[in-house]
């Protein structure tokens, strides 16, 4: 029996040497540049019962994010900020390799943190201004991602769809009675949030001594590094995480760095438009 | 110093129980007749990582579904295959923000297993297990139904050999009414909830659950309203894998 | 950006605590080490290559697994992250391939915290790995910096800082850097980078260029503890030799052939191998 060896059969049993005979050309198996990005879509406002919510494609790397908002009590060491929980899941169904809601716990806490780090250690949100009454109601608001394709690249399209669906927030209107009740103000207007900054990730990896942009999860699992940069709009750092691998020289590090800083434009455009268009 | 006492910190939802649920023309508060579905959309292959996938919209409830597999079981040996049924609602699904672990999940991964393992062709893969995934993304009633039609679907794009697909269908009485694929609101003031799971080509009911205050004699006209709705879901869903795949 | 200022106990902004290590101290584990920076202080364990769960086995390598146990508190999921820094930065160095279906596994437990925490667990945990006979292709140190702005508004850069520091602090950074790399180039070499808050491109960079220099220290420190351990090595102490051509001679017996940087590493282990 003849044993026919196609381009599929090759990519299943050596990747490597797969990816060996696209990337010393410039290009790679899904026809992008190196240094290319996949194509981004935002879309805002789509679930309905979610105060604020968003989707993020990145490739076919897709996130959600819902927010929901309850008012609570406050912390008694901050009676005027409201609070942020964070949850990131990546269930059974975004990925071959999960096969059970336990198998992404690991994944799902470092994404949190990361994000979490980022939102609240560089300001991107007033918590002030989800106070309702001080020191007796405030908002807190329940943001809640679920990665519905996991093709690499998670953290951005989990950042990204966060930054979206709080600028989507609409709050309802709420009056605080003498009892102490707090209730919705029928027909009241809605109040959004204000972000002070918009912190925009982009991800790289090196595979085979290539600096690859916006890597898919077979390039993630054979490089020998990935990276996040994250710069916001005003050119500031907002982190710079890599938690291992190869060592890299700093020339790569400055040339990341450029390339994430050109793109931030971008998606800030494009996630202003996503919330115009819901408008 | 001490802060005042606050009694409720929940914003109280205004009841949003309207005073009927049929109106004088015999119409639901949105505007359906009693055996008329919202507006449907399908689509399979969304998930492009999945072996198979499918994502239904009825109106506002939208479900997402991926399968997985035949894939190797750490199970005993088994010379028939298996399925493996997942459902889970997201928290931001409905106007209650939901819990992360809850035991109705696994109840209606249950119920989902079951209205689908009798249509997969299971003596095709023995040893290994089929994994289908299903997560609400938003839920405005009938969602149990949504997320089985739904796994049909991925199970049908995944190449799986089935008998044939399976339909679903909830009804639920409101005002003395039977209605059928009801909105969430209608589930939450209804009686007698019912989801029916059917393969319409052999004609065999695969699920049916029931809960509530259901009479012996309306049962049988419940249960042929929900096949009806069945029969007209998997029309539909035949078209949609025939549009996709037969392009 | 200014450099030079005191700080508490009489130290200058670019000034390491003082670091203590102690190796060996527990006798069930493989390998364990003491490591203090200052009043920071970790102890790590190292137990393996040995027996592995079905669900963790590798086929081609063995598996890495850390645990990060604060003193007090439940275990969050922070501290599952600290877990995935760590485990990221040393799975790479542990020459995995060699002991394939097996677990190595590394336990951090902090005995004082003070600042510095991942850095300080980091650097336990080489040390910890040597001392467990390990094979490492290369030693990877750690140093944390932290910025704080004075009332007049300009940031000053503190390497290494402790728990006040780090409270008072607008941006924190955690590096760990290729040992070899940085002491045969004295430039690149960068393994992880973990940052918070915001900073400028500058302030980025001077915290890279301060914790490359302090991580050299720390190499340097790691080397000399090595040196003078007694109990571990079997060879005479002056025969521990990193230069090249004399680790290539020792490997020259063997009979497969690894790369350059590697076979370094190979020889490296050979000479720390614990006596039976």
């Amino acid at each position: 029996m003849k044993l026919e060896a196609s381009a599929d059969v090759i990519r299943k049993l050596h990747p490597l040497e797969f990816y060996k005979r696209f990337l010393p050309e410039g290009i790679r198996p899904d026809g992008r540049n190196l240094n290319k990005p996949r194509v981004t879509v935002i879309s805002a406002g789509s679930l309905t019962t979610a105060e604020g919510s968003a989707l993020v494609k990145l490739g076919s790397t897709s996130a959600i994010c819902g927010i929901k908002a309850e008012v609570t009590i406050p912390a008694d060491t901050e009676p005027q900020c409201g609070k942020l929980v964070l949850s990131v899941e990546l269930p059974p169904l975004c990925s071959p390799n999960i096969q059970r809601w336990t198998d992404s716990v690991e994944q799902n806490s470092s994404l949190e943190v990361q994000i979490e780090d980022i939102l609240l250690k560089t300001n991107v949100l007033n918590l002030e201004a989800l106070c309702i009454k001080d020191s007796s109601a405030v908002w807190v608001l329940y943001v809640d991602v679920y990665i519905l394709e996991h093709d690499g690249n998670c953290f951005d399209a989990a950042l990204l769809s966060v930054l979206t669906a709080l600028t989507n927030v609409k709050l309802p209107e709420v009056e605080v009675n003498e009892e102490q009740i707090v209730s919705i103000v029928e027909g009241g207007s809605t109040q959004s949030l204000e972000l002070n900054h918009y912190p925009i990730p982009l991800s790289f990896c090196i595979l085979d001594d290539k600096l690859l942009v916006d890597p898919t999860s077979e390039e993630e699992e054979l490089s020998s590094t990935c990276f996040t940069i994250v710069y916001n709009n005003r050119g500031e750092l907002c982190s710079l995480y890599k938690p291992g691998g190869k060592h890299i020289n700093d020339d790569i590090l400055e040339e990341c760095k450029q390339t994430t800083l050109n793109r931030t434009e971008h998606i800030v455009k494009l996630m202003k438009q996503a919330n115009e268009a819901k408008k | 110093m001490y802060a005042p006492q606050i009694k409720s910190v929940r914003p109280l939802q205004q009841s949003d129980k309207p005073s009927k649920f049929i109106g004088d023309d015999g119409k639901r508060i949105d505007g359906r007749s009693l055996d008329e579905f919202r507006s449907v959309f399908m689509r399979t292959g969304m998930v492009k990582q999945a072996k198979g996938s499918a994502y239904i919209e009825l109106n506002n409830t939208k479900v997402i579904c991926s399968a997985y597999g035949p894939r190797q079981t750490n199970n005993e040996f088994s010379d028939k295959g298996m399925l493996n049924c997942d459902f889970k609602i997201a928290s931001f699904a409905s106007k209650q923000r939901r819990k992360k672990t809850r035991d109705e999940d696994k109840e209606f991964s249950i119920y989902m297993r079951d209205a689908l393992e009798i249509s997969v062709n299971l003596d095709k893969f023995p040893k290994s297990v089929v994994d289908v995934y299903a997560l609400v993304l938003e839920d405005d009633g009938s969602a149990l139904a949504a997320a089985i039609m739904c796994g049909s679907l991925a199970l049908a794009d995944a190449g799986i050999e089935l008998y044939d697909l399976v339909g679903a269908c909830s009804a639920i009485k409101v005002d003395s009414h039977i209605v059928i694929d009801p909105s969430s609101t209608e589930q939450k003031y209804g009686v007698g909830a019912i989801t029916c799971a059917h393969m319409s080509n052999l004609n065999e009911i695969t699920q049916l659950t029931e809960a509530g205050d259901v009479e012996y004699s309306t049962m049988v006209e419940f249960v042929n309203m929900c096949v009806d709705g069945c029969r007209k879901m998997s029309d539909k869903m035949r078209q949609t894998l025939a549009t996709e795949h037969l392009k | 950006m200014s450099t030079l200022v005191k700080r508490q106990k009489g130290r200058l902004s670019n000034q390491l605590r003082s670091i203590e290590a102690q190796l060996g101290l527990l006798n069930k584990a493989d390998g364990s080490a003491k490591y203090k920076q200052g009043d920071s202080s970790v102890l790590a364990a190292v137990y393996g290559p040995s027996e592995v769960l079905p669900k963790d086995e590798k086929g081609d390598r063995a598996s890495v697994q850390v645990v990060f146990k604060r003193r007090d508190g439940k275990p969050g999921r922070r501290e599952k992250q600290n877990e995935n820094i760590i485990r990221n930065a040393l799975e790479p160095i542990i020459m995995t391939h060699l002991y394939p279906r097996t677990a190595i596994m590394i336990i951090v437990q902090v005995l004082v915290d003070d600042g510095s925490i991942l850095s300080v667990a980091l650097n336990a945990c080489v040390l910890a790995l040597m001392d467990a006979g390990v094979p490492i292709s290369t030693v990877i140190s750690s140093i944390s910096c932290s910025i704080v702005v004075d009332e007049n508004g300009s940031q000053t850069l503190l390497t290494d800082p402790d728990l006040s520091e780090e409270r008072t602090s607008i941006g924190e950074t955690y590096f760990v850097f290729d040992g070899h790399v940085v002491a045969k180039t004295g430039e690149g070499g960068l393994v992880s980078s973990v940052t918070s808050g915001l900073l400028t491109d500058s302030a980025y960079t001077s915290c890279l260029t301060a914790s490359r220099s302090g991580s050299k220290s720390v190499y340097t420190f790691i080397r000399e503890t090595l040196k003078r351990k007694p109990t571990t090595v079997m060879a005479p102490i002056e025969n521990i030799i990193f230069e090249r051509d004399e680790a290539s001679s020792a490997t020259n017996g063997s009979d497969f052939k690894m790369e350059d940087e590697k076979e370094e590493s190979k020889t490296f282990s050979n000479v720390f191998m614990k006596p039976i």
